[in-house]
């Protein structure tokens, strides 16, 4: 926009009053220092064995939407409901709100989002023509035949007792109910593609792409396990999951991530790029990047979406836009259709303001044009 | 109607009458009466604006320059030390062309403590960009403020209408008040081209580079120099109406006059009386009440002295280290366009009466009689310790 030309007194404003706005005037090129939103690692998704994005997800309840917090865990773990509930939830102890008064009940949180209506919709990948066969329904196996599925490939779960879930039918019932673990290996079945027969016969094996075997939480010589691996003769050579002794019901996350890998692997013995990659995360939120003074104490709620707002989502941009409320220049701004904050920096003069203000260390000033 | 009414009653009263929508004011003697009864009739109901009442003068003005901004006719009072401490602000008012009318109350500025009548606090806020006009008599403050807002909003200046603190803020006279069918017609409703709206969002007051700075103050300039014509139009309208006049120069037998006695504010009457009782004696001597110092109405008050020989100037007031301001302002006027002499007097401050007689032996001075006074500077000052 170039800058209004004034020819003549008359053409002045009687008023001295803004005329054009002053989006001519790129006083950018002033800066020394530029805004960069680097959002960090919030401390309780650094802590997740499953590496789920927790502050998002929570963000996502606290905006009313459920829903949209079930999709982020899912693209992350098969069975939210079933972590939600015997995870031994190691980010509730890195909770940075217990500076201020009390952590935030996470695992209530993840519960809460498993409840949402209806399945999730994720990106499921074109069909690759491949037939796989996962033997055994432990967690394990399940997260392997999910991520697989979602992959694009013809999974099918073979599971030689009268109930697909392993070692987790065995759990308390008041920890995880029958019919909520059924419902988990429902959902995650519906947005995967996947199949799974119990009571299943070996035979069924032959012409299988690739054969994985998930018998790692049983007793080598248990019945179960000799009959998980009976499943496995009799089709190409199985790969078999090395749970390294076990899982206890508690370390539920820790055998979904590694089935979550055993995917990968399967996927890279199929000649298929990789189907889950943790993205790249900034370094872990401290104290320290906290101004805990924009925070009110809040007392813990039961309501989720109450609860939810208690979060501080450490160093992670949840849009409060502190930073568009104290920017002099009205360079910050909030890009509804996107969902994040777009700096403008054709007019930030770099002051710093922003990065100052922000309630969560998620802007830093770099030194870079 | 006719009515017996007090000059600080007055303004307030025609202040209703002229419908201001939004008051913000701060009491201080003489002019307390003034802010006691608008708070009044607003209380009652019996006008319909806003009250903002503030904790200091600066914030009165500061209220009414947000008000007169946003479209609204904005009206405050003050005196002295209040129009001191208003003094940024009324930059702010100026410089914003915000037709703000304030009633000032004319006294004395401490120390020493006086509440009397000095001209002195108007007269050093000369250059901040208000009209200022100064009132003889109760029925002057009642018609000058329908004319100020009428000649403000047209040249988008705010006006300064001065009354003598106790001389006319505390005098009751007979004095005929308007209908309000009759004010309306007069003065329309304020609406501005120009005002804060947050449908339509601008910067007012903002920043001017080297650009355009000079050519808005020219702009100004130009504005404030036209404001004397202005006045004397709305000051015609005026008299066609209602049958009396509130020009910017206002002449007591100037058509022969030799010697003119040049007063502001209420002294004006002293002065009609005193240059009959010199005509008497044989002085072809008039007396013009200068009812406007800014903008100084240049035209009118060459045109109204062109054939005087001596001008005899009352100042109440005094700029230290120069002379009296009024002497000032005629001399500053004539310069190059008359050969009057000018002879200033400084009397009349902190309580002083002005008389019919002391400006006839004033005048008589100036002639070259006998002394009345201790020459000091380019000035007379009259009743001070030898």
């Amino acid at each position: 926009m170039a800058k209004k030309q004034i020819d003549s007194i008359m053409q002045l404003p009687v008023m001295p009053l803004t005329i054009e706005d002053m989006t001519w005037n790129k006083t950018g090129t002033w800066r020394l220092l530029t805004p960069v939103q680097q959002d960090k690692t919030a401390p309780c998704r650094a802590a997740c064995p499953l590496g789920q994005p927790v502050p998002q997800m929570i963000h996502q309840l606290a905006q009313g939407d459920p829903a949209a917090g079930l999709a982020l865990l899912m693209a992350y773990n098969p069975m939210p409901g079933v972590t939600g509930r015997l995870c031994y939830h190691p980010c509730q102890a890195k909770c940075l709100r217990k500076e201020l008064d009390q952590g935030i009940a996470i695992q209530n949180l993840e519960k809460s989002a498993s409840e949402a209506d209806g399945a999730p919709v994720l990106e499921r990948q074109a069909d690759t023509g491949k037939l796989v066969a996962v033997c055994g329904s432990g967690p394990a196996g399940l997260a392997a035949a999910y991520f697989l599925g979602l992959a694009g490939n013809t999974v099918t779960v073979l599971e030689p007792g009268e109930v697909a879930g392993g070692l987790l039918t065995q759990a308390k019932a008041g920890q995880l109910p029958p019919e909520v673990l059924a419902k988990e290996v429902e959902r995650l079945t519906q947005v995967a593609g996947v199949t799974i027969k119990t009571q299943a016969a070996p035979s069924f094996l032959a012409g299988m792409d690739l054969v994985l075997v998930d018998a790692g939480a049983y007793a080598p010589h248990s019945a179960e396990a000799q009959a998980v691996n009976a499943l496995a003769s009799g089709g190409p050579e199985p790969l078999v999951m090395d749970a390294d002794g076990g899982f206890k019901a508690s370390q539920v996350a820790h055998a979904l991530a590694l089935g979550r890998e055993a995917a990968n692997q399967a996927q890279a013995a199929l000649g298929l790029p990789a189907v889950f990659a943790q993205p790249e995360l900034g370094p872990v939120a401290t104290v320290d990047d906290l101004t805990l003074g924009f925070f009110a104490p809040a007392e813990v709620s039961e309501q989720a979406q109450e609860e939810a707002a208690r979060c501080l989502s450490c160093g992670t941009c949840n849009l409060c836009q502190q930073c568009a409320l104290s920017c002099p220049d009205a360079c910050c701004n909030l890009n509804e259709a996107g969902g994040t904050i777009e700096i403008d920096l054709y007019h930030c003069k770099g002051c710093g303001i922003c990065s100052y203000e922000c309630p969560r260390g998620a802007l830093v000033m770099e030194n870079q044009p | 109607m006719k009515k017996v009414i007090m000059g600080t009653e007055t303004a307030a009263l025609a202040a209703v009458l002229a419908r201001v929508q939004v008051v913000a004011a701060y009491p201080i003697t003489p002019q307390t009466v003034t802010v006691e009864e608008l708070s009044d009739y607003i209380g009652k109901g019996e006008l319909d604006a806003e009250y903002i009442t503030v904790e200091s003068e600066h914030s009165a003005m500061a209220a009414c320059v947000g008000a007169s901004a946003t479209g609204s006719r904005a009206f405050t009072a003050t005196s002295s030390q209040g129009l001191a401490l208003m003094h940024e602000m009324l930059h702010h008012a100026a410089g914003g062309r915000l037709p703000i009318v304030m009633l000032n109350a004319n006294r004395a500025l401490s120390p020493p403590w006086n509440l009397y009548c000095d001209h002195t606090d108007s007269l050093s806020q000369r250059d901040t960009g208000w009209v200022q006009y100064y009132c003889c008599d109760v029925q002057d403050v009642m018609d000058s403020t329908f004319i100020a807002y009428r000649v403000a909003e047209k040249v988008m200046l705010p006006v300064m209408i001065n009354l003598d603190g106790f001389y006319l803020t505390h005098t009751s006279e007979v004095i005929d008040v308007p209908d309000q069918e009759e004010v309306d017609r007069y003065l329309p409703p304020y609406d501005p081209v120009d005002k804060v709206d947050v449908d339509n969002p601008s910067t007012y007051g903002c920043v001017c580079g080297a650009d355009l700075f000079s050519s808005l103050k020219y702009r100004r300039q130009m504005d404030t120099l036209a404001v004397e014509q202005a006045w004397q139009e709305a000051s015609d309208e005026f008299a066609a109406r209602f049958g009396r006049s509130h020009a910017p120069v206002q002449g007591h037998n100037l058509d022969d006059a030799e010697v003119v006695i040049v007063t502001i504010g209420t002294a004006g009457g002293a002065a009609q009386l005193a240059a009959d009782a010199l005509r008497k004696e044989g002085v072809v001597a008039g007396s013009l009440n200068l009812a406007m110092v800014r903008p100084f109405p240049h035209q009118s008050f060459r045109q109204a002295v062109s054939g005087a020989k001596h001008l005899v100037v009352l100042d109440r007031d005094v700029s230290y280290g120069g002379e009296g301001i009024v002497a000032q302002e005629i001399k500053s006027c004539l310069y190059g366009k008359s050969s009057a002499q000018v002879h200033g007097f400084i009397a009349g401050a902190g309580g002083m009466d002005i008389t019919e007689e002391l400006l006839a032996d004033m005048t008589r001075e100036a002639l070259g009689g006998q002394k009345q006074g201790l020459e000091l500077g380019d000035s007379i000052w009259i009743k001070v310790l030898p």
